[in-house]
């Protein structure tokens, strides 16, 4: 168990910049999730600290330990893979015992020692099978099982869960959860799930395009978003932006076809904002959608109703924009028909369009007077 | 559900095929081995027989105790099994470096291995003969060797990476996470994967290098050093063919290769086949 520390780490491929400058600590003993899109670098940022690859520039260390230029072996670490990557001329119990082996521990200590890997992820009877002959669910155990026997430094997780279905995936979570607090021992975990990482992880490191955009708790990340790409990224649907103007005058936000009052804060909004045009943002779960005009609604188009079940994801488009919101689970309306979104209870959040980072974070709560609205 | 008259006349059409396309492929080498057995009389007789009145063992006796056959087993045996284990270790090393390390270089090397394929071996004969001799190689184990290995070395390298390509190279990663060294994860985790592939190219190399004979013949000239194909040739004289020695020393110049293939067959189908489908 180590603290993990990268500073200032930057992976190159020819022209293209993978990673730049990444400065991160794990604190020991946490789960680190490492959240963005395909391309953004955080798979390239795990391979770096596993040493499959070498950094361009900056240093990584373990505990500590510089390990920079060490080959993987002596890294002490142990990985998971997207692919689970098991030993397929070897049984199970093979593949768990072989970091063992390598390293010269006596047979009688492996086989116990597999045995009791085996018990805590419950996969006794899978041990004389080859992995040929294990479902998903189980190759996934065997390869946790042959990153924990080693107890390392640390965990390295590649996407693990990609691979299974989505009711394996949600049971599977839970384990990995559970058994990383039980055994304690510092995790990075690499996904583009932002679902996984905020139920899963003690911290989340957002990336994008190989930079790093935010570190914080799930809660801070997803209410505290620090730019644009935070803000959309994360969320289940990601928070809608709404292209708009300031007036200072009428203290409102003039979107197309739309006002909303924000009193005093459009003052603020003018001096922090690099121009008049903003992005008013707002969380799809933190908007009714009335069936009626209302003082302070806006008028929008119903393009889409999806029922999921427990709840209701509608499409709704207010000129050329999206927006979506999630609402009770019976919600009805039919395409094309109008809807009235009702923002009084939902928090702001804004946004510079030029540079994507949010403003006023800290004025983002304040209660918004009554709003008026104009003719489309 | 029975089958219609033409599914069956196309079905006997194709096992006609078979059994012709089976019969062109195993009647000469059956022709070879009763030819083997037979008298001198009877091999000259104007009507053929098709088995041997009197099966004799008398022209394999004469090849072991009068032509030296052994001795030229014998070589064949060291110069081909030498050469192949050298090929194949420094093939494979080559082809695990330009399987699993990028480089702009790496379409060069390989389109040059590819020419070097093409290219007749008797337009090198001379050089290699001018090369060899300047070492003091002729007549030598140590000379066809050299360059037996250096001609299996473009096809095993062409062959041993394309099947290390078909290995994920997340195996050999996990295995260096795990503890392991790149050669030791190359050793205890790709080769036995890589175990089909490089008894089919071993096969390969072995039959190529085992019927060789241009550069065995212009490199060797004593028993000592010649190989089966070599010495078979040496039971052609200009004025008659000795045909009981020839098809004898035939059958046994078959003999070892029928042997590995038993061997390796079942390695031999998985290497052939691995890659064929995801």
């Amino acid at each position: 168990m180590a603290e993990v520390r990268y500073e200032a780490v930057t992976k190159r491929f020819g022209l293209v910049t993978a990673l730049s400058e990444l400065t991160l600590v794990i604190p020991d003993g946490s789960f680190l999730a490492l959240l963005g899109p395909s391309g953004c670098g955080k798979t390239t940022a795990l391979r770096i600290l596993a040493g499959l690859d070498t950094p361009s520039g900056g240093r990584v260390f373990i505990g500590e330990r510089d390990v920079t230029g060490l080959e993987p072996r002596k890294r002490d670490v142990a990985m998971v893979f997207q692919n689970y990557a098991l030993y397929p001329h070897m049984n199970v119990a093979r593949n768990i015992g072989y970091p063992l082996r390598i390293r010269g521990v006596a047979d009688a200590v492996i086989a116990e020692r597999v045995q009791a890997v085996a018990r805590l992820l419950t996969i006794e009877e899978l041990l004389a099978r080859k992995p040929k002959e294990l479902s998903g669910g189980q190759r996934q155990r065997v390869a946790l099982a042959r990153a924990i026997i080693r107890e390392p430094s640390a965990f390295l997780m590649d996407e693990p869960l990609s691979n299974l279905d989505a009711k394996l995936r949600l049971q599977m979570r839970g384990e990995i959860k559970h058994l990383q607090h039980g055994l304690g021992t510092t995790t990075i975990f690499v996904t583009h799930d932002q679902a996984e990482a905020l139920t899963m992880a003690d911290v989340i490191a957002v990336m994008d395009r190989g930079v790093l955009q935010q570190v914080g708790d799930p809660d801070e990340i997803y209410n505290e978003p620090v730019n644009r790409f935070v803000a959309t990224f994360v969320g289940n649907p990601g928070m809608n932006l709404l292209p708009c103007r300031i007036n200072t005058a009428a203290e409102s936000l003039h979107g197309h076809g739309w006002t909303h009052a924000i009193g005093g804060l459009a003052t603020a909004l003018a001096g922090a904002a690099t121009g008049n045009e903003i992005e008013l943002g707002i969380r799809p779960e933190e908007v009714a959608i009335l069936d009626h005009e209302e003082a302070a609604t806006i008028q929008a188009e119903v393009y889409a109703v999806e029922p999921m079940g427990s709840e209701t994801l509608v499409e709704l488009r207010l000129g050329a924009t999206r927006f979506l919101v999630k609402t009770g689970a019976r919600f009805r309306a039919k395409s094309g028909a109008p809807g009235w979104l009702d923002l009084s209870g939902s928090r702001k959040y804004f946004f510079d369009p030029a540079t994507g980072r949010r403003l006023l974070a800290e004025a983002a709560t304040r209660e918004v007077p009554e709003a008026r609205k104009t003719a489309p | 559900m029975t089958a219609s008259p033409a599914r069956l006349a196309l079905r006997s059409g194709r096992y006609l095929l078979l059994a012709a396309a089976l019969f062109l492929t195993l009647f000469p080498l059956y022709w070879l081995l009763i030819s083997s057995l037979k008298s001198d009389p009877e091999l000259f007789r104007s009507v053929p027989t098709f088995f041997p009145e009197r099966p004799t063992l008398g022209a394999y006796r004469d090849l072991f105790a009068i032509r030296n056959v052994g001795q030229f087993l014998l070589n064949s045996l060291i110069v081909v099994s030498a050469s192949v284990i050298a090929s194949l270790t420094i093939g494979s090393a080559a082809a695990y470096s330009l399987a699993r390390f990028r480089s702009s270089a790496n379409r060069p090397i390989l389109f040059a291995i590819l020419l070097t394929r093409m290219i007749p071996g008797i337009v090198i004969v001379v050089p290699i003969f001018l090369m060899i001799r300047s070492l003091h190689l002729l007549n030598t184990y140590a000379g066809l060797t050299l360059v037996y290995t250096a001609l299996n070395l473009p096809f095993v390298i062409w062959m041993m990476r394309s099947f290390f390509n078909e290995i994920p190279v997340e195996l050999e990663e996990a295995a260096m996470v795990d503890g392991d060294s790149r050669l030791s994860a190359l050793v205890r985790i790709i080769l036995p994967l890589a175990a089909p592939g490089l008894a089919a190219t071993a096969f390969f190399a072995v039959i190529s290098t085992y019927n060789e004979f241009v550069f065995a013949l212009i490199l060797t000239s004593t028993d000592d050093t010649m190989t089966v194909p070599v010495g078979t040739a040496t039971l052609s004289f200009k004025t008659s063919v000795d045909w009981g020695a020839m098809t004898a020393m035939a059958v046994i110049g078959i003999l070892p290769v029928v042997i590995l293939a038993i061997a390796l067959q079942r390695h031999f189908v998985r290497g052939l086949t691995l890659g064929a489908v995801k």
